[in-house]
C-alpha cells in the first residue's frame, strides 16, 4: 500500500522536470531546424554582434580623443604665459565629458548632449558640441546600437519564435493530443517558454560573454570595475525584459482565437511599445513640463543678473569693510587688493542666479524624464530603454553629474584666482606666471555609482516589476482557461 | 467593368471591420500629430520673430542714445568725431551688439519637425570673428531628440505603410483560401482586371485618406500660408508616392500566390527592413566609414591658434596692415582693441581653415554616401523629400547659411573699416549699416532638388508594381 502511494506521489516533481525539459526540447529542435529562424536569428546575431564591434571601436576613438584633448587643455591652460588672474581665469579651460566602456552597447542621449563645457570666470554655460550636429539628418530616424538590436529586434524574434505556440498547435489539432497526455498546463507552459528561451541563449549568451571580455581587456582596471556590475545588472534587465515578452506572447498566443490573431495583436503591441508611447510619452511631459524658450530663459536669468550691484556699487561697502579688518582710515591704505575681493563677491553672486536658473531648467528635464518613466504603465519599453541608458551611464541624469562636477571646478579655480588675487594685492598690471597655473587642480570627473543611477529609475523599476508580476499571475490564468479546440 | 468591380470591391471594404479600424486608427494617429506638430511650430515661429523684434528694437534704442549723445556734444561744441565705449563705438555695434539671424519656419513645419530642433534659435553676425558664428542652441530635453516627434512626417513614414499593409496583404489570397476567387473568374472579368480594382478601391480609401488628413491638419492650423501653396503641393505628391509604392509592393508579394498570413510576415519583414533596419545600419556604416573628427580635437586646436594669435597679434598687425594696405590706419596710433581683435580672428581663421575644411569635407562625403545608400530604401527617400518639402531638412538651412556667410561679408566690409579709421559711430550710421533679410527659396529651387528622388520613387513603384501585375498572370487560382 505504501509502496504504491510512494510510486505515485514521491517522484512527482521528477517527471513533471523531465516533461518541462522533454517539451522545451521540442520546441528548441524544431526551432532550430526551422529556416525562418535560422535566418532571424542569424541577422539579428550579426547585428548585435556588427553593432557591438561598431559601437566599440566608436567608444575607443571618441575616448582617446578626450583624453588627448584634455591632457592638451592642460597644456595650453598651464603655458598660457604670463597675465593677470582675472585675465587667466577668462582665458578658462575646457571640460571633456568622458564616456563609459557601456556606452559602446548603449549611447543613451550622448548624440543629444554637448561633448565639453568651456568653464572661464562669471558665466555658467551648458555643455557644447553635440555629435549629432556634424551627423547627417537621416540620423533621426535612428542608428543601429547594441541597445536598439537589444530592444527593437529581439523582442520581435520572440514574437516570430512564440505566436503560433497555443494558437498554432489549436489550428493544427495537435493541442488536443498534447492536453490528452494529462499533463498540466502549468507544465506546458513553462515548456513552451523554455522552448523559446534556449535558442534565444544560444544567439545572446556568446555576445554576452564576448562584450564582457573585450571590456575586461581592453578598458582599464577603474573602467573595468565601474562596468562590470552594471553590465550584470544590464543583463538581468534584458534578460527580464525578454522573459516579460516570452510571457506575453505565450499568453495572447493561448488567448488569440487563431494564429493570425495572435500575430497582429502581437506585432500591434510591438509596434506600440517601440514606438508609439515613447514618442507620445515625452510629448505629454514636454506638455505637463514645458520648457521655457531660450529666449526666455536667457531674459529671466538676466533679469536676475541686471538686479545685481555694479562694479562701483559695490566697491564702497567693500573698501569701508577691509579699512575696518585691517586698521587703516584710507582705502589706498588696505593691505590687500579690493578689486579681487570685489571679484570674490560678484563670483559668488553672479554663480548664484546662474546655477539657479540652470537647476530649474535641468530639473524640468528630469522632470520630464520621470513622467516618460511612467509611461511604463503602457509599455514596459520605456523603462528598459531608460534603465539601460542609466546603467551605460549614457542618460540625461549622468550628463548633468558630469556638467554638474565642471561648474563645481570653475567655480573653485575662478575664485582661486581671485584669493590669490586678494593675498597678492595685485593690481591689473600684476603678472602672475606658470607656478600660479599649475597651482590649480587639474580637472578630474568620476562617474557616479550604481545606487545613484538606480535611484533615478525607482518609477520605471517599479513598473517593470509590476509588469512582470502581472505577466507572470496571468500567464497560469490564461493557458488554463485556454480553449483546447 | 473596372468601375463595377470597383464600386463592389468599395462596398465589400465598408463592410469589414479591419477597415474601419484601420480608417479610424489614421484619423486619429494624423489629427494627434498634426495638433502636437502644430505647437512646435508656433513655439519655434515666435523665437525667430522674436529675435528679430528684440533686435530691431535695440538698434532703434541705441540709435536715439547715440542722437542724445550727439545733440550734448554739439550743444558742448565738442568734436562729434570722438567716442567712448556705448552707442557711439563701431565696435560696440559691429561686433558686440551684432546682427541676429533666424531662420523663420515655412508653413508646413508643423508637418515635419525634422531637424529643427537641433538647429540653433539665431546666428549672431559680428563683424569680428570669422571662425564661427555664435548661437543660441534651443533648449530641448535630449532625451526627447533621441525619441524622435509625433508628427505628420512620422505618421506617413512609419505607421501609413503598416495600415496599407493591414489592407492589402490578402488582396487575392484570401478570396483563394475561400475559393471565392474562382466562382469571381468564371464570370467575364480578368483576374489583372480584379486585382486592379482591388488596388485602385484600397488606395483610394487609404491614399486618399492620407491626403484629405494632410489637408484638415493644414487648414487647422489656422495661419495664412502664404508661400506654402507649392510646398503644400509638393507633400501631397510625396504622400500618393510613399503610398503607392507600398501599394505595388503589397501587389508583388501577393502576385505569387502564397497564403496571407505568409504575404503578412514578408510585407511585415519588408516595413522592417526598409523602415527600421536599412536606415539604422546605413547611418552606422556611414558615420563608421567617414567619421568627422572629434570636435573635442577642433576645441583645443582652436584653442593653441586663439593663443598664439593672441600673444602676436601686435605684430601681426603690421603684417596684416602689408595684406591691407586700403584700410591701414592714416596716422601711427596705437593699435587698439577692436583692430586686434579683427586681426587675431583673422588670424584664427586661416589657420583654422584647413580643420574645418577637414569637417566639412568629411560630413560632404558622409552626406554623399548616406544619400547614395538611401535609393536603398523608399523611407528614406521620402523621409529626405518630405523634410525637403516642409523645409526642416538640412537643404534649407544650409542655403540659409550661405545667405548668413554672406551677409556676415558684407557686414564685415561695412563694419572692420571703421574699426581701422577710428571714427565715430554716428547715429546717422544707424541708418545705413546693413541688414538681413532672408530671401525664402522659391518653389522651383525646392523642385528641382525633388525631381530625381520623385522620378526615382516613380520608377521603382513602377517596377515593383509592374512586375507584380506580371507575375499575377502565373497567379494559382486553384490550390
Amino acid at each position: 500500500m505504501n509502496r504504491i502511494r510512494d510510486e505515485l506521489f514521491l517522484p512527482l516533481h521528477k517527471p513533471l522536470k523531465t516533461m518541462i525539459t522533454r517539451i522545451a526540447r521540442k520546441e528548441y529542435i524544431e526551432m532550430i531546424r526551422d529556416g525562418r529562424f535560422r535566418w532571424a536569428a542569424g541577422i539579428v546575431f550579426a547585428l548585435l554582434a556588427g553593432s557591438l564591434i561598431v559601437g566599440w571601436k566608436h567608444y575607443a576613438d571618441v575616448e582617446t580623443q578626450r583624453a588627448e584633448s584634455q591632457a592638451a587643455d592642460r597644456e595650453i591652460w598651464v603655458g598660457q604665459g604670463e597675465k593677470s588672474q582675472h585675465s587667466a581665469a577668462h582665458f578658462g579651460s575646457y571640460a571633456f565629458k568622458p564616456t563609459s566602456p557601456l556606452s559602446s552597447i548603449d549611447r543613451g542621449v550622448l548624440p543629444y548632449t554637448g561633448v565639453s563645457v568651456f568653464m572661464e570666470a562669471h558665466r555658467v554655460k551648458e555643455a557644447s558640441y553635440r555629435p549629432v550636429e556634424d551627423a547627417n539628418a537621416m540620423h533621426r530616424l535612428g542608428a543601429v546600437t547594441a541597445a536598439s538590436t537589444l530592444q527593437l529586434l529581439i523582442p520581435l524574434l520572440i514574437i516570430l519564435l512564440a505566436f503560433s505556440s497555443f494558437a498554432g498547435e489549436r489550428e493544427q489539432g495537435t493541442l488536443r493530443q498534447l492536453m490528452s497526455l494529462g499533463l498540466q498546463r502549468r507544465t506546458v507552459a513553462l515548456g513552451k517558454a523554455l522552448g523559446v528561451v534556449l535558442p534565444l541563449m544560444l544567439l545572446l549568451a556568446p555576445a554576452a560573454v564576448v562584450g564582457a571580455v573585450a571590456m575586461v581587456l581592453h578598458a582599464g582596471p577603474d573602467a573595468a570595475l565601474w562596468s562590470l556590475p552594471r553590465l550584470l545588472l544590464m543583463v538581468v534587465l534584458y534578460l527580464l525584459y525578454f522573459g516579460l515578452f516570452i510571457g506575453i506572447v505565450l499568453i495572447v498566443s493561448a488567448r488569440a482565437s487563431s494564429t493570425r490573431v495572435a500575430l497582429i495583436v502581437l506585432l500591434g503591441f510591438w509596434l506600440w511599445s517601440s514606438f508609439l508611447v515613447p514618442r507620445a510619452a515625452t510629448d505629454i511631459a514636454d506638455a505637463l513640463f514645458p520648457m521655457p524658450t531660450s529666449i526666455e530663459f536667457d531674459r529671466a536669468m538676466q533679469a536676475d543678473y541686471d538686479q545685481l550691484p555694479a562694479w562701483t556699487d559695490r566697491m564702497p561697502a567693500i573698501e569701508e569693510r577691509l579699512m575696518k579688518e585691517h586698521g587703516v582710515d584710507a582705502p589706498d591704505l588696505i593691505p590687500v587688493s579690493v578689486a579681487g575681493h570685489i571679484l570674490l563677491e560678484a563670483e559668488e553672486d553672479e554663480t548664484r542666479i546662474y546655477r539657479k536658473h540652470f537647476d530649474a531648467l535641468r530639473d524640468t528635464y528630469e522632470a520630464q524624464n520621470r513622467v516618460v518613466q511612467a509611461g511604463a504603465v503602457l509599455a514596459p519599453m520605456v523603462t528598459v530603454k531608460a534603465v539601460s541608458m542609466g546603467l551605460a551611464g549614457s542618460d540625461y541624469a549622468h550628463h548633468r553629474h558630469f556638467v554638474e562636477a565642471a561648474e563645481t571646478y570653475r567655480y573653485d579655480f575662478v575664485q582661486m584666482l581671485n584669493r590669490d588675487m586678494v593675498a597678492q594685492n595685485a593690481s591689473w598690471d600684476y603678472r602672475a606666471g606658470r607656478a600660479m597655473w599649475e597651482s590649480i587642480p587639474t580637472f578630474t570627473y568620476e562617474s557616479p555609482g550604481l545606487g545613484w543611477t538606480l535611484s533615478h529609475h525607482t518609477i520605471g523599476l517599479g513598473l517593470l516589476g509590476l509588469w512582470f508580476v502581472v505577466v507572470a499571475l496571468a500567464m497560469p490564468v490564461a493557458v488554463t482557461r485556454m480553449k483546447i479546440n | 467593368m473596372l468601375g463595377k468591380i470597383f464600386t463592389h470591391e468599395n462596398r465589400l471594404l465598408q463592410r469589414d471591420q479591419t477597415t474601419w479600424i484601420v480608417v479610424t486608427l489614421f484619423v486619429a494617429l494624423m489629427m494627434y500629430a498634426a495638433v502636437n506638430g502644430r505647437q512646435e511650430q508656433e513655439q519655434r515661429q515666435g523665437v525667430a520673430a522674436e529675435t528679430i523684434t528684440a533686435y530691431q528694437t535695440r538698434v532703434v534704442e541705441a540709435r536715439h542714445e547715440a542722437e542724445a549723445l550727439e545733440a550734448t556734444m554739439r550743444d558742448e561744441r565738442r568734436s562729434l568725431d570722438t567716442y567712448d565705449w556705448g552707442s557711439r563705438h563701431p565696435y560696440n555695434v559691429g561686433s558686440s551688439m551684432g546682427h541676429p539671424v533666424a531662420l523663420p519656419p515655412t508653413p508646413l513645419a508643423l508637418f515635419a519637425v525634422g531637424q529643427s530642433d537641433l538647429y540653433p534659435t539665431a546666428y549672431k553676425v559680428s563683424a569680428a570673428s570669422s571662425v564661427a558664428l555664435g548661437q543660441t542652441d534651443q533648449l530641448e530635453n535630449p532625451f526627447k531628440l533621441l525619441v524622435g516627434h509625433f508628427d505628420l512626417a512620422f505618421v506617413i513614414l512609419f505607421l501609413y505603410p503598416l495600415l496599407i499593409l493591414a489592407l492589402t496583404f490578402a488582396l487575392t489570397a484570401a478570396e483563394k483560401e475561400t475559393g471565392t476567387l474562382r466562382l469571381l473568374l468564371a464570370q467575364p472579368v480578368g483576374l489583372s482586371t480584379l486585382v486592379w480594382a482591388k488596388v485602385l478601391s484600397r488606395s483610394a480609401l487609404i491614399v486618399g485618406a492620407a491626403l484629405v488628413l494632410t489637408v484638415l491638419a493644414f487648414v487647422m492650423t489656422g495661419a495664412a500660408f502664404e508661400g506654402g501653396w507649392g510646398r503644400f503641393g509638393l507633400w501631397l505628391v510625396i504622400t500618393s508616392l510613399y503610398g503607392a509604392f507600398w501599394f505595388g509592393l503589397a501587389l508583388l508579394v501577393n502576385a505569387f500566390g502564397r497564403s496571407a498570413a505568409t504575404n503578412a510576415i514578408i510585407l511585415a519583414v519588408c516595413w522592417l527592413a526598409f523602415v527600421v533596419i536599412l536606415p539604422s545600419l546605413i547611418n552606422v556604416v556611414a558615420s563608421t566609414l567617414y567619421p568627422v573628427p572629434s570636435r573635442m580635437a577642433f576645441i583645443t586646436a582652436m584653442r593653441e591658434e586663439t593663443t598664439v594669435a593672441e600673444q602676436q597679434s601686435s605684430e601681426s598687425l603690421a603684417k596684416f596692415f602689408q595684406d591691407h594696405p586700403e584700410i591701414a590706419p592714416l596716422s601711427d596710433d596705437e593699435a587698439n582693441f577692436a583692430m586686434l581683435r579683427v586681426v587675431r580672428d583673422e588670424r584664427i581663421a586661416e589657420q583654422l581653415a584647413p580643420v574645418m575644411v577637414r569637417f566639412v569635407r568629411q560630413q560632404e562625403r558622409q552626406q554623399r554616401f548616406v544619400r547614395a545608400l538611401g535609393y536603398l530604401s523608399p523611407t528614406l527617400v521620402t523621409h529626405r523629400m518630405l523634410l525637403d518639402a516642409a523645409g526642416t531638412g538640412p537643404a534649407r538651412h544650409t542655403a540659409f547659411l550661405d545667405q548668413v556667410d554672406a551677409f556676415q561679408a558684407t557686414w564685415q566690409e561695412h563694419f572692420v573699416p571703421k574699426y581701422f579709421a577710428n571714427v565715430a559711430f554716428r547715429s546717422a550710421d544707424y541708418d545705413i549699416m546693413p541688414r538681413f533679410e532672408y530671401c525664402e527659396e522659391t518653389p522651383a529651387e525646392v523642385l528641382d532638388r525633388l525631381v530625381f528622388p520623385v522620378l526615382f520613387l516613380m520608377l521603382a513603384t513602377a517596377l515593383v508594381g509592374g512586375y507584380g501585375l506580371r507575375q499575377y498572370r502565373q497567379y494559382p487560382v486553384v490550390e
